[in-house]
């Protein structure tokens, strides 16, 4: 937690307070400790009655006030978090084991949230199977993701990058492979990659043309979209735009042609237990299809 | 005139297990059942330390394939299981079991049969449990389970069903456990041991035991309603029909945050017990430890919502919960004052028992501090559900209990074998598991802040985490080498230890007091107790005084009151028993059957569990069981209940917070609901014919306690005809509830309204049959002339019980039938 963004910078002073705080109480007490245990000749004499109102006093008072002193700062801290505001932009986060959905209106994108730098991004999250949790240590705490109800958070990064975000709740036998990239970019930057990715495929052709073919006679049309093609199926991420996006298999592999290739060719190996079968597909549809999903930009 | 030569020689042929094989498993003896609770729990100890291993070996390096995602969950799963509820809990128990009478000068357990039925239970559910790994389908939902995770679409198979069931079969052993502590506290005494003079130990097992009658019941139906969801298709916890899948946070957190501290409040009482014994000077503050001991069970009930921080609760409404969480801060602290007051007011004396204990107060101060941190809502955020809260689990529960546990080895060991440990090798076993500890969690504080969420088989490399796991797994590995080490001294001292005597310590308390090991009737002599500790008092022991002809002719033990332990009675205690092991294999028989859904076993599981208890509960025919009174002045005084009728007080309050979550899951789910309540298509239940079976049930509690008065007064007659009339009035309740089943317009799989008013007053109509079934084992007894006016326990239980079914079923007909009405 770097503090690079919104909430997780608005926290930064009030966990810095808190692990001062902690470390001065923990040197406190072990020199207490340490004092305690030098060797000494004989104990001392301590009535039962003032042994206790040392106890009380140590153990009782002091605790409670700096536990009182914590809990307002605490307060103070969520009460920032919390505050109401307004959305510049709002995204429905939809999550699945084990990938995540962004919905920017029609533009559909998976496992790479973008917003733009600076602005309030309100998510609106919500699962598809079973709970699971939305965290971007970078950006902003925790919001767990639950079915048949709506959690709502927000998200704003102060600079441009790239921040890594994961599913932090356990949500079955894929959860260390259910993460996400949040790019944040200018605004401008930002608009141009959002119309983008609200555009049908653009046509394939050569070897790209012969791809799609694979791609809409196997197993892959029955749970993927590709928008401008007869593939609608929405149980897996939309691939409309594939090739414009840096994960494969929600953060397994890097999306390149070569790491594309090895995926298609058996899933199962690089993320056992995944939703996604393996094609059995041969070498010349295997190329077909990477040359098709490499051209979907 | 008897020697004291002779009379411990009777004690011994009166007391003793026959040293056979029959003998090693009829034993009723406490300290035997309680070295091998610890054995036990030891093995599962290693069990789940050699899962974590493998976990941590799989963290080692980024991206390794050791093993798969599933295998990886199913490791986590079951270390987390096995830690808690087969290591941490019985372990615990065991030493509970060992210890108490002996530091309260007591003979046995107040129900000596029961202590060993819970112990065959215990072992047979840890056993149930870990055939999930030959039978391949080893649960991988975590050790909290998550619905819908959980649930039948999401986790197909009998994995789930082994993790789910084992818990609840579990339970029983913990519930029975829990009774026995508080019974076996609350009136087995030595005289004069008034509740001000009770080692601290004691008291905090008798308060973890009070905790554990109120936490057990929220596993036991979170569990439960699972099973249901899972095997007929109920709909607690499934959000598209009229449940929540929070609703199941709920109830395991209920349960879960105050298991937390019953596993860390006994590791307290070990520590209270050996801080004095090593600063040679009485504690300091022993009030204030007693007071922080309750208020830390109390306030541990208020604080579950903080597992739940990031499900969505409005931030205002979490407020509570986080101030209640970081309240504990104060008993915390008045423990650790007073430990660290008395070694300061002390001349503190090394010992490796001392080592550890000094251990265990710096890193529970670690824990301490990130929990106090973890309530505050903005930091938990941030930090739930990574490694954060791994580490500052650990230091709670690593360096909260097993540190602690580790101390009171090599301090009661010797106690229990006769031989001290290797102090060297004692020292190097404390050395590599303190540091192999730091080494193992401290990092994870750190890669928790950067990102580390829990729970994940393998992570991408490239950045500081590689290191800081890295450093994780070598702390593991050093962690195991210090167990070798611990367990080559427990193997070494067995044969070569220095003899320890009765009291190698100098120490302060009664177990102290007799010999290492104690022979089985633990005392010749009861002693007679004036402060808090009487081994440090000037001049011997004084005995209790006990005809000598009680003493050697049955066994038996001193009862005294609850608060001043007056002497009362001398309680006889049954003798050893097949009973309880064959009550708890009938019990695996009916939980083997549920696993299988085979249910002609489930059957069979219910008749034999009927039948043992039948057996076990049968009087003996060569002696009756009476209390004889010490002296009719001192009955007089203090006309107390018997333990029995405790007993079945406790078992009716466990019994009545299940009751409670019940209704509560009721009122929670309808106060949730989005449209109406009950839902569209379910009809409020109609009211006139439950209204007369109310009146049937509760008209019935007239004849039983008027039956109970005449029974008091020797008049058999009136016994009989009150409890027939009784259970007519019983059976037409069940028979208004039979009509009104066959009547209803929805079903239990409609939706979850269904499922909540099927499962509570289906649940009640099994209290009610059961109720019946023990007047119809009354009437049979009476017929036999098994009462008379001193002897009629048995009547005063099943009254309690007929009492209490009727109580609830108030609470459960006004939520049932009359709420729907004015909820909305």
């Amino acid at each position: 937690m770097s503090g690079a963004g919104g909430a997780a910078s608005t926290v930064t002073p009030f966990v810095v307070l808190t692990f001062a705080l902690a470390g001065l109480v923990f040197a406190a007490v072990v020199a207490g400790l340490a004092i305690a245990l030098r060797p000494r000749a004989a104990p001392l004499a301590l009535a039962e009655d003032r042994g206790l109102r040392i106890v009380l006093l140590f153990g009782g008072a002091v605790p409670a006030v700096l536990v009182a002193a914590f809990f307002v700062a605490s307060l103070v801290a969520t009460a920032s978090l919390t505050a109401t505001r307004t959305a510049d932009l709002s995204v429905d986060v939809v999550a699945h084991q084990w990938w995540w959905e962004f919905r920017y209106g029609g533009a559909v994108v998976a496992n790479e949230l973008h917003v733009p730098v600076g602005e309030r991004v309100e998510l609106r999250l919500r699962s598809a199977d079973v709970i699971h949790s939305f965290w971007v240590p970078e950006l902003q705490g925790k919001t767990d993701v639950l079915p048949d109800r709506t959690n709502t958070m927000w998200l704003s990064a102060a600079r441009a990058g790239r921040f890594d975000g994961v599913c932090s709740e356990f949500c079955g036998v894929q959860h260390a492979w259910m993460r996400l990239i949040v790019v944040a970019e200018p605004r401008g930057e930002f608009e141009s990659w959002l119309a983008r990715q609200g555009e049908e495929r653009r046509p394939p052709s050569g070897g790209a043309a012969e791809g799609e073919r694979v791609f809409l006679a196997h197993v892959c049309v029955s749970c993927h979209t590709i928008r401008g093609t007869p593939a609608a199926a929405t149980i897996a991420p939309d691939l409309t735009h594939l090739a414009t996006r840096s994960l494969l298999g929600a953060g397994v592999l890097p999306n390149r042609r070569d790491t594309l290739r090895d995926w298609l060719a058996d899933p199962q190996h690089f993320k056992p237990g995944s939703l996604m079968p393996n094609a059995s597909l041969t070498d010349a549809e295997l190329d077909a299809l990477v040359a098709y999903l490499g051209s979907l930009d | 005139m008897q020697t004291a030569a002779s009379i411990e020689r009777q004690l011994e042929r009166l007391w003793g297990t026959a040293p056979d094989e029959a003998g090693w498993v009829t034993t009723t003896d406490h300290k035997s059942i309680g070295m091998r609770y610890i054995a036990t729990g030891f093995i599962f100890f290693v069990l789940g330390g050699l899962e974590a291993l493998a976990m941590r070996t799989q963290l080692a390096r980024p991206g390794l394939e050791l093993m798969d995602g599933a295998t990886y969950n199913g490791l986590f799963t079951m270390h987390g299981t096995t830690m808690i509820f087969l290591f941490a809990t019985p372990i615990l128990s065991g030493f509970g079991n060992y210890l108490v009478p002996l530091m309260i000068g007591a003979r046995d357990m107040a129900f000596p049969r029961l202590n060993a039925f819970g112990y065959w239970i215990f072992v047979l559910a840890g056993i149930f449990m870990y055939l999930s790994f030959p039978a391949s389908s080893v649960p991988q939902n975590g050790w909290f389970a998550y619905v819908p995770l959980s649930g039948a679409a999401h986790s197909p198979g009998t994995g789930m069903d082994f993790w789910t069931l084992g818990l609840v079969f579990l339970g029983i052993a913990t519930t029975a456990g829990a009774i026995n502590f508080i019974v076996t506290i609350a009136k087995l005494r030595a005289p004069g041991m008034s509740i001000d003079r009770m080692p601290l130990f004691v008291w905090n097992i008798l308060v973890t035991a009070i905790a554990m009658l109120f936490a057990i019941p929220s596993l036991t139906v979170a569990a439960a309603l699972l099973e249901l969801d899972r095997y007929i298709g109920t709909h607690f916890y499934d959000g598209a029909a009229g449940g929540d899948p929070l609703l199941w946070q709920h109830l395991f957190w209920i349960f879960g945050h105050p298991d937390v501290y019953i596993i860390f409040m006994p590791a307290v009482g070990m520590v209270s017990s050996i801080v004095p014994v090593f600063a040679r000077r009485t504690m300091v503050g022993y009030t204030a430890l007693v007071v922080a001991s309750i208020a830390t069970i109390v306030i541990s009930f208020g604080v579950w919502v903080h597992h739940m921080f990031a499900v969505g609760i409005a931030a205002q409404a979490l407020g509570i919960f986080s101030a209640a969480s970081m309240l504990i801060a104060i008993p915390a602290g008045l423990q650790m004052a007073a430990w660290i007051a008395t070694i300061w007011a002390g001349r503190p004396v090394w010992s490796t028992a001392f080592l550890f204990v000094v251990g265990f107060l710096v890193l529970f101060l670690v824990g301490g501090l990130t929990g106090v941190m973890v309530a505050s809502v903005p930091f938990d955020w941030q930090v739930t559900d990574s490694y954060f809260v791994v580490a500052h689990l650990h230091y709670v529960l690593f360096g909260g209990m097993v540190f602690p546990l580790f101390g009171a080895f090599y301090y009661w060991l010797p106690k229990m074998t006769g031989r001290l440990l290797d102090e060297r090798l004692g020292v190097a076993n404390f050395a590599t598991m303190f540091v192999g500890f730091n080494l193992a969690f401290f990092p994870m504080h750190i890669s928790g802040m950067l990102g580390m969420p829990r729970r994940v088989y393998t992570y991408p490399g490239g950045g500081a985490l590689d290191l800081l796991n890295l450093l994780s797994t070598l702390g593991a590995y050093l962690i195991a080498l210090s167990v070798v080490i611990f367990l080559a001294n427990v193997a070494w001292s067995a044969r070569r230890g220095a003899l320890a005597g009765a009291d190698p310590w100098s120490a302060n308390t009664l177990e102290w007091a007799t010999a290492s090991p104690p022979p089985a009737y633990d005392f010749a002599r009861i002693p007679v107790v004036r402060s808090r500790d009487p081994l440090w008092e000037r001049g011997p022991l004084s005995a209790a005084p006990e005809p000598k002809e009680l003493l050697t002719s049955r066994r038996e033990t001193l009862g005294t009151s609850v608060v001043e332990a007056a002497t009362e009675t001398f309680l006889r205690l049954p003798g050893d028993s097949l009973a309880p092991a064959l009550a708890a294999a009938a019990v695996l028989v009916l939980f083997a059957g549920l696993l299988l859904k085979f249910l002609i076993a489930v059957a069979i599981g219910v008749a034999l569990v009927v039948a043992t208890v039948a057996v076990w509960l049968w009087p003996s025919r060569e002696t009756p069981r009476r209390h004889v009174p010490a002296d009719r002045a001192a009955r007089a005084i203090a006309p107390s209940r018997a333990p029995g009728w405790w007993g079945m007080a406790l078992l009716v309050a466990t019994d009545a917070t299940m009751f409670a979550l019940l209704l509560s899951s009721y009122l929670y789910l309808g106060s949730t609901a989005s449209g109406a309540w009950p839902p569209q298509g379910s009809e409020r239940p109609a009211i006139a014919m439950p209204i007369l079976g109310t009146l049937l049930l509760l008209a019935s509690s007239v004849p039983i306690a008027w039956a109970e008065a005449g029974i008091a007064r020797g008049e058999r007659r009136r016994l009989l005809y009150g409890l027939v009339i009784a259970a007519l009035g019983g059976a037409g309740f069940l028979a208004v509830q039979v009509r009104e089943y066959l009547q209803q317009t929805f079903a239990p799989q409609t939706d979850a309204y269904g499922s909540l008013f099927f499962t509570i007053t289906s649940f009640h109509g099994a209290h009610v049959v059961v109720a019946l079934l023990l007047v119809g084992v009354l009437v049979l007894r009476a017929t036999k002339r098994h009462f008379d006016a001193e002897r009629h326990l048995a009547v005063q239980n099943v009254a309690l019980y007929w009492h209490f079914v009727g109580a609830v079923w108030v609470f459960i007909f006004a939520t049932l039938y009359l709420a729907p009405g004015v909820m909305r």
